[in-house]
């Protein structure tokens, strides 16, 4: 589960967020009210009104909740008139379990890499006219060539990201450069690390210099007593909003996604994000149409709208991750640019060495049952 | 008199703006069966809450076998109440109900034993020891009360309407029971009902309760035959009230007028002016009827207007030429020898014994 | 004319109760695919994995956790209740509502409100610092004692409400029996008004254990995740997981473990009832 974001808020749910919103706006007191209504200050456009009508025609959008900024969404159907209704999904799992149940025919889906490379292997997606999508030149060719899907037959990238680690340098002193520096004895009781079993074990993995793919019973035999230390060391475990405890000065640093560290960086430079050198992986989410969908014209439609540059650009603007639309990028702002954690310098001069997670199929399951008995031993 | 068991002096007790109990005074002696009777909303249940240390008194001392109990709890007196609903404990059986005050009390379990069968017997409810409450008659629960409390040999025993639940039978039995049972424990009895057959049943004094004071006290025949006040005389039983004027007093008499034409004799309580208004009681079966007509001094003609037939005795309806109406009660009498019926004409007088003078 | 009625009653409970809990069951003994999903293929895989310790560990700190904070619940609760229930009908509306108005709020609100509350920078530590009570902010926050409170605050209405029931329905002159009958104060509460409570009691409990056990947001918020309980691993399997066998085995679990209490609680009951 990853999250995503909104300027200020976490977005486990949409709810959820707007529910953070409220109570940060309740201790600080107003501070925060003029952003904090930012992201749901727009009624969603459901577009029920005009789907009845005969000529309409609609796309079923299943993305990440607060993820598509609402500007995006109107900019298409005042274009097109195609009227989008969208729903929304935590993570990867919930949105998998939803599109193998059937009942909505989804005309478009947000996978992150390692489900894409899972849902082709299954044949549950359609493959893209490339005629239809030409703005997939855009598109950073640093960023093909995955091994999930090389040449973006089922997807385009959407944005993309990286876990790294932030660390509060009022408090923290020492150098930290790596995994390693952050988990130490010293720093027990002040470490937030996102509550994701596969990170946390690919994270083990590299300081032990094995690659985040390359997990079998005995690498993760290796990992065990890494992260067994590891893990009495974190005080707090949070997917959804692991900057919350950062900001609260609750703990003092963490391995956290870059999107919450931008925010982070944005808020207050005294949070810095640096790039793990055990070595960094990026995290990307695409557009696919899967291969019950009733609309698939209207799905690439979509898809080429989104990786126009300008329309790309709005989505950076809402949310700081790392935008793999080029031309997008070039029309950010310098501060947009220079933000460490969307865009870690480490990260973009050398991006090619970024390693990305495949589908592991089962061995998921002895991930997550890794972390659950060291968490239990705790 | 014995020595006094009970002893209020000058209880008061107000609830927001109610006043329920007004000065009372009221001195109970022991082994005695004191009934406080007045109709609902009249104190006497707060007087009964307040003897029980449910209420505290606003004003005034309460004295119980004479220790002051005024501001005592509850459970530090030794009194015990047999509740209008019982109040049997519902998860308990009966032995263990009867058992309860004594376990409180700390009495020894063989001695505990001994007594709840002794009490068990004396109400007789034998056969049901073991059984829980919601099982039990009316009758039956009541007998269980009597017995939770009598078996903790309390100084005083309080019932609250310990006999409304019944029916009219069984309440009948019940009223005889207790004053029976009451002879045999020899216990103060303090007994609240707003049932006037009952309390001249079971009682050897009833205080008639009114607006939260004590309108009298008294033996039971006295304040039948001697009702004080008007409240009296209609409340415990039937009477003619009548207004009536003072014409003249001496020899331990007074005469007085009822109307025009219509002179009675009553004993002189001392306190008549000549020329006075008062009110007099005349019980209904006080009043002689003949259906002869005959002139006598002190007897006088009327007309009957109604007539009830009640088994034994029979309402009669009465009203004289002057227009003064009377209820009287005759002993029915068989064909032969007629009773008198509607619209007859008859000839009627009133011993002066039973002209009372209550205000 | 009855049958009929009782149509729309077994409907909902074959379709929302019984169904479900079908379909949980036979998962359960399902194997599953790469993604997770189960595949009609019989298989004790997943009942295999409960025998491991850890679960086993985290089964019992969850029973644990929520035993402590049934009890907290019912010793808080019942002198609320009590007290409730014993006043005047015309304040006894008024106080349900202020029990109730929690309600009114979204949970996560309230659980972040408390977050707000307890953590390090947080209005507990701000103020027992401001008075020289403590030097450096206490760790309440991402504590067991936080998800304690947590459970207690989200559950303690529920504990309220069927314990104020069955104090409403005592008969006052019970007590007024067990006093005049010579029993002191905290005598007639452990005679007689505790065992006449004490379905209402039970069924607290019952409210808070029952739902406390599988509760795992309250974990994740206000534990910081780091001490994982059984809903939470039970969530876990849906998701990143991807063991629904296992979940649904844990929930097996479980729900065979609240039957079990719940057929206790209820013969209990019944004998009690046939008591009164």
């Amino acid at each position: 589960m990853r999250a995503r974001f909104c300027e200020n808020a976490p977005t486990f749910m949409m709810y959820r967020r707007s529910l953070f919103a409220l109570a940060l706006a309740i201790t600080t007191l107003g501070l925060a009210c003029s952003s904090g209504g930012s992201g749901s200050a727009g009624p969603a456009p459901s577009g029920t009104a005009q789907a009845t009508q005969k000529e309409a025609r609609k796309l079923v959008v299943y993305g990440w909740s607060e993820y598509i900024p609402d500007a995006v969404i109107q900019g298409f159907t005042k274009e097109t008139g195609v009227t989008v209704l969208s729903e929304t999904f935590s993570s990867n799992e919930e949105m998998l379990s939803k599109l193998l149940a059937g009942g909505t025919p989804y005309d478009l889906i947000q996978p992150s890499e390692y489900m894409v490379e899972a849902l082709a292997k299954q044949n549950l997606l359609m493959e893209l006219t490339p005629a239809a999508v030409p703005n997939l030149k855009n598109i950073d060719p640093n960023l093909r060539g995955l091994p999930h899907d090389p040449n973006y037959k089922y997807c385009a990238p959407y944005m993309a990201g990286t876990v790294g680690i932030v660390v509060n340098t009022e408090k923290v002193k020492d150098p930290v450069k790596g995994y390693k520096d952050v988990f130490q004895e010293k720093y027990k009781g002040r470490i937030v690390a996102v509550n994701d079993a596969r990170e946390m074990v690919a994270w083990s993995l590299s300081t032990l210099g094995i690659g985040p793919n390359d997990i079998t019973p005995e690498t993760l035999d290796k990992a065990k007593p890494v992260l067994s230390e590891w893990v009495k060391f974190v005080k707090v475990f949070d997917s959804d909003s692991p900057k919350t405890a950062l900001l609260n000065g609750d703990v003092d640093l963490g391995v956290v996604w870059s999107g919450e560290a931008a925010i982070l960086y944005e808020k207050n430079k005294k949070f810095t994000f640096v790039l793990p050198d055990e070595g960094a992986h990026l995290y990307i989410d695409h557009l696919c149409i899967p291969s019950g969908a009733g609309n698939k014209t209207d799905a690439e439609k979509f898809i080429n709208y989104v990786l126009r540059p300008e329309v790309s650009k709005l989505v950076s603007d809402k949310f700081p991750y790392l935008n793999p639309n080029i031309e997008a990028r070039a029309l950010l702002t310098e501060a947009q640019r220079q933000n460490p954690a969307s865009y870690p310098p480490a990260l973009m001069s050398n991006m090619k060495k970024a390693s990305t997670f495949r589908d592991i199929g089962k061995i998921s399951t002895d991930v997550d049952k890794l972390v659950t008995d060291l968490k239990a031993q705790n | 008199m014995s020595r006094a068991m009970i002893e209020l002096h000058n209880v008061s007790k107000r609830f927001g703006a109610v006043e329920a109990v007004r000065g009372v005074d009221l001195t109970i002696a022991e082994g005695e069966i004191v009934t406080l009777l007045g109709p609902s909303g009249s104190g006497k249940t707060t007087l009964l809450r307040m003897i029980a240390g449910f209420e505290l008194p606003d004003k005034g001392r309460i004295v119980l076998d004479g220790k002051d109990v005024t501001h005592a709890p509850p459970y530090e007196r030794d009194v015990r109440l047999v509740f209008q609903s019982y109040a049997l404990f519902p998860h308990l059986t009966v032995e263990q109900n009867v058992e309860f005050g004594l376990k409180m009390m700390g009495v020894s379990a063989s001695e505990r034993r001994e007594r709840v069968k002794d009490a068990i017997s004396l109400v007789r409810i034998e056969g049901k020891e073991k059984a829980r409450p919601h099982e039990l008659s009316g009758g039956q629960k009541q007998r269980v009360a009597l017995a939770r409390a009598l078996v903790c040999k309390p100084k005083v025993l309080l019932l609250d309407e310990p006999l409304s639940a019944l029916d009219a039978k069984l309440r009948d039995a019940m009223q005889v029971e207790l004053k029976k049972l009451q002879q045999k424990v020899g216990i103060t009895f303090v007994f609240v009902t707003h049932d006037q057959q009952s309390a001249l049943v079971v009682s050897d004094r009833i205080a008639v309760v009114n607006e939260g004071r004590i309108e009298q006290y008294a033996g039971v025949a006295e304040i039948y035959h001697r009702p004080k006040t008007a409240f009296v005389a209609s409340f415990l039983g039937e009477s003619n009230l009548l207004t009536a004027r003072v014409l003249s007093r001496g020899d331990g008499k007074v005469r007085l007028s009822l109307a025009a034409g219509i002179e009675v004799i009553a004993n002189d309580d001392g306190s008549r002016q000549y020329g006075s208004q008062v009110t007099v009681a005349i019980r209904p079966e006080k009043i002689h009827v003949e259906i002869f007509e005959f002139e006598m001094d002190g007897t006088f003609h009327g007309q009957v207007t109604d007539e009830i037939f009640r088994g034994p005795l029979a309402q009669l309806s009465i009203i004289t030429e002057s227009g003064l109406e009377l209820t009287a009660v005759v002993a029915t009498r068989t064909a032969d020898r007629d009773t008198p019926s509607k619209g007859e004409q008859v000839t009627w007088w009133v011993h002066r014994d039973d002209v009372v003078i209550v205000g | 004319m009855g049958v009929v009625l009782a149509v729309p009653l077994v409907l909902w409970l074959f379709a929302l109760v019984i169904l479900p809990n079908l379909i949980l069951l036979v998962y359960a003994f399902c194997d599953r695919d790469d993604f997770g999903q189960v595949v009609p293929k019989f298989s004790l895989e997943a009942f295999t994995r409960l025998a491991d310790t850890s679960y086993l560990k985290i089964l019992l700190r969850s029973l644990a956790l929520s035993g402590v904070a049934t009890t907290i619940c019912v010793l808080v609760g019942f002198p609320v209740a009590y007290f409730i229930g014993r006043t005047s009908a015309k304040w006894q509306n008024k106080l349900l509502i202020l029990v109730m108005i929690p309600f009114w709020i979204s949970f996560l609100v309230r659980t972040y409100a408390w977050m707000i509350l307890l953590r390090s920078e947080g209005l507990i530590n701000a103020l027992l610092q401001y008075t020289h009570v403590i030097a450096k902010p206490l760790e309440l926050l991402y504590t067991d004692f936080a998800v304690l409170i947590g459970i207690v605050y989200a559950y303690l209405p529920f504990t309220i409400l069927p314990i104020y029931a069955s104090v409403e329905k005592l008969d006052p002159s019970l007590m007024e029996a067990a006093s005049n009958l010579g029993a002191r104060p905290l005598r007639t509460f452990w005679s007689v008004i505790l065992p006449l409570t004490r379905p209402g009691i039970v069924a607290a409990a019952l409210f808070v254990f029952i739902p406390s056990v599988g509760m795992f947001a309250i974990a994740d918020l206000m534990g910081g995740a780091r001490n994982q309980l059984v809903g939470n691993v039970i969530q876990n399997q849906f998701g990143q997981g991807r063991n629904w066998p296992f979940g649904a085995a844990l929930g097996v679990v479980l729900l065979t473990l609240f039957l079990a209490l719940l057929s206790w609680a209820l013969k209990k009951d019944g004998e009690e009832a046939l008591h009164r």
